[in-house]
């Protein structure tokens, strides 16, 4: 069974068996075994790590500074020194879209962690304390009644344009969705006979909650926060377009759209390429989530949306 | 060794569980209550093991959870190795639970997935017992011994194991604090029937050598007749007969208790035996029959059974009994 790695050509998935198993220590586990056969959830880590890897190593890949002006070379089409074009101030595109994917994954990530804490919480609470379920429930239903768009763009508007209260808002709205998916993991757990079990041997609730409903909400948890990222990246690209995100000149793939909307029939590349890799991320993370939710619970067959 | 032998290690009297359910008609809900127990009351010895048989949802699990203060209850009193437990919270109940402790039914959902055996076992240890718990380690080994598992085993996860040897970790986990009391809800239910034997052997093994006290609640006659002393049986929330196992069985007085045992296969080709098949449904417990819960299928059924509910009597075997007809034929 045991190849040695670099005996015969790998590929892709020789690669992920590889890190999986000398470095993860997954050898033994179903889930590594079901990922490894999941080549749809291989496409989406691949797409991803790209474009995390993009927002890294941002400052050796754009040569030409992202806020470097230079009027010589306005409106140029991608070219070899200029591999997306320039814009209306002769500003790289390239570079602009490579520090957009740092704005948009770190805003992504922050929103992720804040809606996944606040999420777990809120969650938690409902489905472990059935007199706070109503109470919480009832204002997360309320905040779900609103599109979400429109509620992030109210909030945001009102705590004024900037990447802090971009992520606030982003944050706000994506808390009911992470709650239900907590509570609902909640309600079927607080049943399960190995609660029961902790309450006979005399556990307090704060150690059944941290030792047996928490690890495993998790699992449908991270799926939910796969696809929260992917909603986050381009409702955070909707924000900035507005000009109630991120504050120019931080590029963010929102704000370079929304500055080569005015020359889009000319100058195509400007808005294209920061479109391209919305559309490039969200697909990474939209094949991520459905993978790991096949991977972590095949069960699991509740549509998001 | 401190309580006397005749002071039962658990006495329960009168005990009452009323459910109250919503029930949705029209434009407003109304509520209803389920007497899912309605007056129980047993003892149960230090050393014996009590089997609790009845139908499904007659009550017999819902009395186990009360008796492991799971659920807070309706009515009536517990009283655990002579303290009343009946109305303690939760934390006044928590030095009391190292004394008793519960087998579960679905060995699947009875342990956590993400926990390793070593911390299964280990917990109620780490709850009672934190302050040693440098020892912890050797006593976990030596409960998994106990049950008959490797010490290889310890740092695997529940998914590793057959149903079995599931079972198995929990035995390991009730018995980490040396408890009294074991309640087995359904514990080989959901078992093969190979294995049913090996853990019942193991059930039986275990209460030797630890002077273990079982309440063994089950619907199959079979396992409840192998492995108890007395055998209490329930109908719609009540007990309507508890008796030594060999005169259960020889001499079934209640109609229900006849019934009941006459279902149960002969395991050899060409018996004949006569059997008693009840008519219609277990009513329900939201609106039980008036008097004697069982007489609406009950082929003894008297005028005076709809009137007055039957109160538990004492035969002259020194078993109980709650049925007219059984009184009458007595005088």
């Amino acid at each position: 069974m045991e190849r040695h790695p670099f005996s015969t050509p790998i590929g892709w998935r020789g690669l992920f068996r590889i890190i999986s198993e000398r470095f993860l220590k997954l050898r033994n586990s179903r889930v590594a075994r079901r990922a490894l056969r999941n080549s749809l959830l291989l496409t989406g880590i691949g797409l991803f790590t790209f474009v995390v890897l993009l927002g890294i190593f941002a400052d050796f890949l754009a040569i030409t500074p992202y806020d470097e002006v230079q009027m010589r070379h306005r409106f140029e089409p991608p070219s070899a020194a200029f591999p997306f074009g320039t814009d209306n101030f002769g500003r790289d595109i390239f570079s602009r879209v490579v520090y957009g994917a740092r704005i948009s994954l770190q805003i992504g990530l922050s929103v992720v962690v804040l809606s996944g804490i606040s999420g777990v919480i809120f969650g938690t609470l409902a489905g472990y304390f059935p007199r706070l379920d109503n109470v919480i429930m009832r204002v997360m239903d309320a905040l779900l009644a609103f599109p979400e768009i429109i509620l992030a763009i109210a909030i945001a508007a009102t705590l004024g344009p900037s990447t802090a209260n971009a992520i606030i808002a982003l944050a706000v709205v994506y808390t009911p969705r992470t709650a239900r998916v907590v509570r609902a993991s909640v309600l079927v757990i607080r049943q399960m006979d190995y609660v029961t079990a902790a309450i006979c041997a005399g556990a307090t609730d704060m150690r059944i909650l941290r030792r047996h409903v928490f690890p495993n909400t998790m699992a449908p948890l991270v799926v939910q926060l796969t696809f929260i990222f992917a909603y986050a990246v381009i409702a955070e690209a909707v924000l900035s377009f507005l000009g109630i995100g991120a504050v120019p000149p931080t590029p963010t793939w929102g704000n370079i759209i929304a500055e080569g909307r005015n020359y889009i029939r000319e100058a195509t590349w400007i808005s294209l390429f920061p479109g391209l890799a919305i559309g490039i991320t969200v697909l990474g993370l939209n094949l991520l989530g459905d993978g790991l939710r096949d991977v972590l619970d095949p069960r699991m067959k509740v549509r998001h949306g | 060794m401190t309580s006397e032998t005749n002071t039962p290690l658990l006495e329960i009297s009168d005990l009452v569980k009323h459910f109250t359910v919503r029930r949705r008609g029209g434009l407003w809900t109304s509520t209803a209550t389920v007497k899912a127990v309605d007056g129980v009351s047993l003892n149960i010895d230090n050393g014996e093991t009590l089997g609790l048989v009845g139908e499904s949802g007659c009550g017999k699990s819902t009395v186990g959870k009360l008796i492991m203060r799971l659920s807070s209850l309706t009515g009536g009193r517990i009283v655990f190795d002579g303290r009343d437990v009946s109305h303690l919270g939760r934390s006044e109940m928590r030095p009391i639970r190292r004394e008793m402790q519960m087998i579960f039914q679905d060995p699947v959902s009875a342990l956590n997935p993400r926990m390793s055996v070593e911390e299964i076992v280990g917990e109620p240890l780490a709850i009672h017992d934190s302050r040693n718990h440098r020892e912890h380690g050797a006593k976990i080994r030596k409960l998994l011994s106990t049950v008959g598992l490797a010490n290889s085993h310890a740092h695997r996860f529940p998914h590793e194991f057959s149903g079995g040897q599931r079972q198995r970790i929990g035995i390991a986990r009730a018995l980490a604090t040396q408890p009294k009391l074991i309640v087995c809800d359904e514990a080989v239910s959901a078992l093969d029937v190979s294995i049913q034997a090996q853990i019942i052997n193991l059930l039986q093994d275990l209460q030797e050598e630890f002077r273990l006290t079982y309440l063994f609640i089950s619907h199959d006659l079979s396992v409840v007749r192998h492995i108890s002393d007395r055998i209490a049986v329930m109908y719609l929330g009540r007990i309507v007969e508890i008796a030594e196992k060999k005169t259960l069985f020889a001499k079934p007085l209640h109609p229900y208790t006849q019934a009941l045992l006459s279902s149960v296969p002969i395991p050899r080709p060409g018996a004949r035996k006569e059997r008693i098949v009840l008519a219609g449904d277990v009513p329900s417990p939201i609106n039980p029959p008036s008097g004697c819960s069982f007489r609406t299928r009950c082929v003894k059924a008297m005028d005076v059974c709809a009137k007055i509910a039957p109160r538990l009597q004492h035969t002259p075997t020194g078993d109980l009994v709650s049925c007219h007809a059984v009184e009458l034929s007595k005088q």
